[in-house]
C-alpha cells in the first residue's frame, strides 16, 4: 500500500509528542467502546458531520479514493453510522449474535498535522474478531481527522484501509474496525 | 419436467400427491460428489466471468479465477475479447500476476518465453536446441479457454467445446440480460470496488439465497426496520412478485416495489435535484426502449440466478454475483456492482450508497445472508437429517424449468434443483 499517508516522515515529528500521546489516549479509549460492544457510547466520540469508512479490498490507493465513485465496504455518514449502531444493538442482526468477541490494537500513532483545532493521524491496527470458535484478522492502518473537544477530541472522519487482497478468510465486516 | 409422478434419485425426492419437494443434503456436504459436480456440471456450464467494460482498451488485461482455474482475459492487439489459461505451456509458471493491467505480450517469469496477448507464442528465450517448427501446430501458445461469449456486454465462458451456444442455454434468462444493459444509452461499467469474500458454506447455498424471498422478513428484519425509517413519504410499500423459472435451471423473482434506485424510483430523501435527472433518465429510457419495456426495466426488481453460480440481481442498483466453489463447503463470492457510463454524479452516489448499504460485505443485509448460510452448513455437517425441503407452494403439476408462483415460495430453488438433478442423474 503506498500512499502519503503511510510513507515514512522525511524529517523527525518530535514536535508533536503531545499531541501523540492524547491522541493515543482518545483512540485507546475507542477501542475500549469497542471491545466493550458499547456503541452507543462510541458513536458520542463523533463529530455530527462524521464519516466513518472502510475501503475495498485489493486497490493500490486506498487513501486517494471517493465513496461517491467507487464502491467502498463501508461508507457511513453519522445518519447510517447511527443505524449501523441500531441495527447492531439488536438480535436479528444475526451476523452479530450471539456477539463475537473483538480486541482492538490501534498502534503506531503517527501525527501527520495539528493546527490548533484539528488533527490529522494515522494508525497501524490488528483487529481480532472471534466467533463460531474461529478468529479472524483485521490488519490495516487508520487516518483519522480529530477535531478538538475540550482536552479531548472528537472524530470528524475515520477511514480504515485493509491490507488485504479480499476478504479471504474474514468474509465480512460486521464488526466496526 | 412436469411434476405428476413420485420421483426419487440420489439428489431429489418428489411426491407430487403430498406437495413435498426435497434435496439431498449431500449435494452441500459430499467431497466426492463434489468432484463429480466439478467435473459434470461447473465445467460444462456457461459460466460469467467478467464485464466488457473491465478490458476497455486495446491491449488491456485481467486476470481472475473461475471455479479452480486462473484465466487471463484479454482485448489483444486486434480488439478481439479472449480467454487464456494463466499456465506456462512451457513447465506450467503461472505468467500473469497481476490482476489487472495493459500489456501487449506477456512473458513467463520462469524461462522467459514470450506471448502476444492474442496467445501466439513469439519467443522462447535462448531458442537454440528446438525444431525449427517446434510450434508450427499451436501446442506451445497459450491455451484459449475452449468457449467464450457475450451477451449484451456480459463475458461468459464454458470448459466444453461442444457446449451448446450460450443464447440457447440462457433461454428466457438471456432477454433479461439484455434489459439489464439497457438500463443505460451509453452503455454499462463495472464501477470500483469488486467485492470478494468467503463463505465457509456450498456454492449452492448462495445461490438458493440470492433468489429467495422467503427468507427477507426473518433474516433480514434489521435491514427492513432502516430501509423503513428511510421510505418516509414513499405510498407504494407492499411487494407484489413472482417467482420465475426461466429455463435450464435459471430462475428469478421480479418484484413491483418502490424501494428507490436511480431508475425511476425517486426517494424523498435524496431531494429534488435528484428526482429531475431521475425523471429524466426514466424519460430517456421510455425514449429508448417503448413505454411497456420501460416499465420492465425501471420498476420492476429482479434476482437471478443463472444456472449454475452467477446471479444477477437488477435491484437498488445492477448487482452481479460469481460464485467461486473452493471445496465442498467453502466458496469465494466476487460481486461487481454496474452502472451507466457518463452517469450523472448525484445518480452514481445514490447508486454505490444503495448496493453498499444493503449488499456486500459490509453492508446491512448480506452479512445476515452469509450468517444463515454457514449455520445451514454446519446443521448439514452435524448429520441425522438426510432431505432438506424445498416444497413451499409446489403442486402436483407444476412444471418447474419455466413456471411462475408467488413471490415468497419457493418455485425459484425446484428450478435450479430440477436441472441438477438432470444434469447430475445422467451420469453414468
Ligand atoms: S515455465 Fe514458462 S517459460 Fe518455462
Ligand atoms: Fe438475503
Amino acid at each position: 500500500m503506498t500512499n502519503a499517508m503511510t510513507e515514512p516522515s522525511k524529517a523527525p515529528v518530535h514536535r508533536f509528542t503531545e499531541t501523540r500521546l492524547a491522541v493515543e489516549d482518545f483512540i485507546a479509549d475507542e477501542a475500549a467502546h469497542l471491545d466493550a460492544w458499547d456503541l452507543n457510547g462510541w458513536v458520542t466520540l463523533f463529530t455530527t458531520d462524521c464519516v466513518y469508512e472502510v475501503t475495498p479490498t485489493g486497490v493500490a490507493n486506498p487513501f486517494a479514493l471517493d465513496p461517491d465513485t467507487t464502491m467502498f465496504l463501508i461508507a457511513d455518514d453519522r445518519e447510517r453510522l447511527e443505524q449501523r449502531v441500531i441495527r447492531l444493538n439488536k438480535t436479528s442482526a444475526h451476523v452479530e449474535y450471539p456477539k463475537s468477541l473483538t480486541r482492538h490494537l490501534y498502534t503506531n500513532v503517527r501525527i501527520l498535522s495539528d493546527n490548533g483545532t484539528e488533527v490529522v493521524a494515522t494508525a497501524n491496527c490488528l483487529v481480532f474478531r472471534t466467533k463460531n470458535r474461529t478468529t479472524s484478522h483485521y490488519p490495516g492502518t487508520i487516518r483519522y481527522v480529530l477535531v478538538r473537544d475540550g482536552d479531548s477530541f472528537l472524530i470528524r472522519s475515520k477511514r480504515v484501509a485493509l491490507d488485504l487482497e479480499a476478504l479471504i478468510p474474514q468474509g465480512k465486516v460486521s464488526i466496526i474496525l | 419436467m412436469k411434476w405428476s409422478e413420485p420421483y426419487e434419485s440420489k439428489y431429489l425426492r418428489v411426491d407430487p400427491q403430498k406437495r413435498r419437494f426435497q434435496i439431498s443434503r449431500k449435494v452441500y456436504t459430499d467431497p466426492q460428489l463434489f468432484e463429480l459436480e466439478k467435473k459434470h456440471l461447473l465445467r460444462k456450464s456457461w459460466l460469467y466471468f467478467a464485464h466488457v467494460s473491465e478490458v476497455p482498451k486495446l491491449n488491456d488485461f485481467i486476470t481472475r479465477q473461475v471455479i479452480d482455474v486462473t484465466l487471463i482475459l484479454t482485448r489483444d492487439r486486434a480488439g478481439e475479447i479472449r480467454a487464456f489459461f494463466n499456465t506456462c505451456p512451457h513447465r506450467g509458471a503461472v505468467i500473469c500476476r497481476e490482476p489487472v493491467g495493459s500489456r501487449k505480450s506477456f512473458t513467463c517469469p520462469y524461462h522467459g518465453w514470450t506471448f502476444k496477448n492474442s496467445g501466439e507464442l513469439q519467443t522462447q528465450n535462448a531458442a537454440f536446441g528446438y525444431e525449427e517448427d517446434f510450434n508450427a501446430d499451436g501446442n506451445y501458445n497459450l491455451h484459449e479457454v475452449p468457449r467464450l461469449e457475450i451477451r449484451s456486454g456480459f463475458i461468459f465462458v464454458n470448459f466444453d467445446a461442444g457446449a451448446m451456444p450460450l443464447s440457447d442455454y440462457l433461454g428466457a434468462a438471456g432477454d433479461r440480460i439484455d434489459m439489464l444493459a439497457q438500463h443505460s444509452g451509453t452503455g454499462l461499467e463495472v464501477i470500483g470496488g469488486m467485492q470478494e469474500y468467503y463463505i465457509k458454506a456450498n456454492y449452492k447455498l448462495m445461490c438458493e439465497n440470492s433468489y429467495d424471498g422467503y427468507h427477507l422478513e426473518a433474516t433480514h428484519g434489521s435491514y427492513i426496520d432502516y430501509q423503513m425509517s428511510r421510505l418516509a413519504g414513499v405510498t407504494q410499500m407492499k411487494a407484489t412478485g413472482f417467482g420465475r423459472g426461466l429455463d435450464n435451471g435459471h430462475a428469478c423473482f421480479e418484484i413491483d416495489i418502490m424501494a428507490g434506485r436511480p431508475l425511476a424510483q425517486w426517494l424523498p430523501v435524496w431531494g429534488e435535484t435528484v428526482r429531475e435527472l431521475i425523471d429524466e433518465a426514466k424519460a430517456e429510457l421510455i425514449e429508448r426502449v417503448g413505454p411497456e419495456r420501460g416499465h420492465l426495466i425501471s420498476q420492476v426488481h429482479r434476482n437471478m440466478v443463472i444456472f449454475p453460480n452467477s446471479v444477477m440481481n437488477d435491484q437498488q442498483s445492477i448487482f452481479i454475483r460469481s460464485m467461486i466453489p473452493i471445496s465442498v463447503n467453502e466458496m469465494v463470492v466476487r460481486a461487481w456492482p454496474l452502472g451507466p457510463v457518463n452517469e450523472a454524479p448525484e445518480l452514481r452516489r445514490i447508486r454505490i450508497e444503495g448496493a453498499l448499504s444493503f449488499l456486500g460485505p459490509g453492508g446491512f443485509a448480506t452479512p445476515d445472508d452469509v450468517e444463515m448460510l454457514e449455520l445451514c452448513q454446519r446443521g448439514y455437517e452435524m448429520g441425522g437429517i438426510e432431505w432438506n425441503d424445498v416444497s413451499k407452494g409446489f403442486s402436483p403439476g407444476e412444471e418447474t424449468p419455466s413456471g411462475e408462483d408467488k413471490l415468497m415460495n419457493e418455485l425459484q430453488m425446484r428450478a435450479y434443483w430440477t436441472q441438477y438433478d438432470k444434469i447430475m442423474s445422467a451420469i453414468a
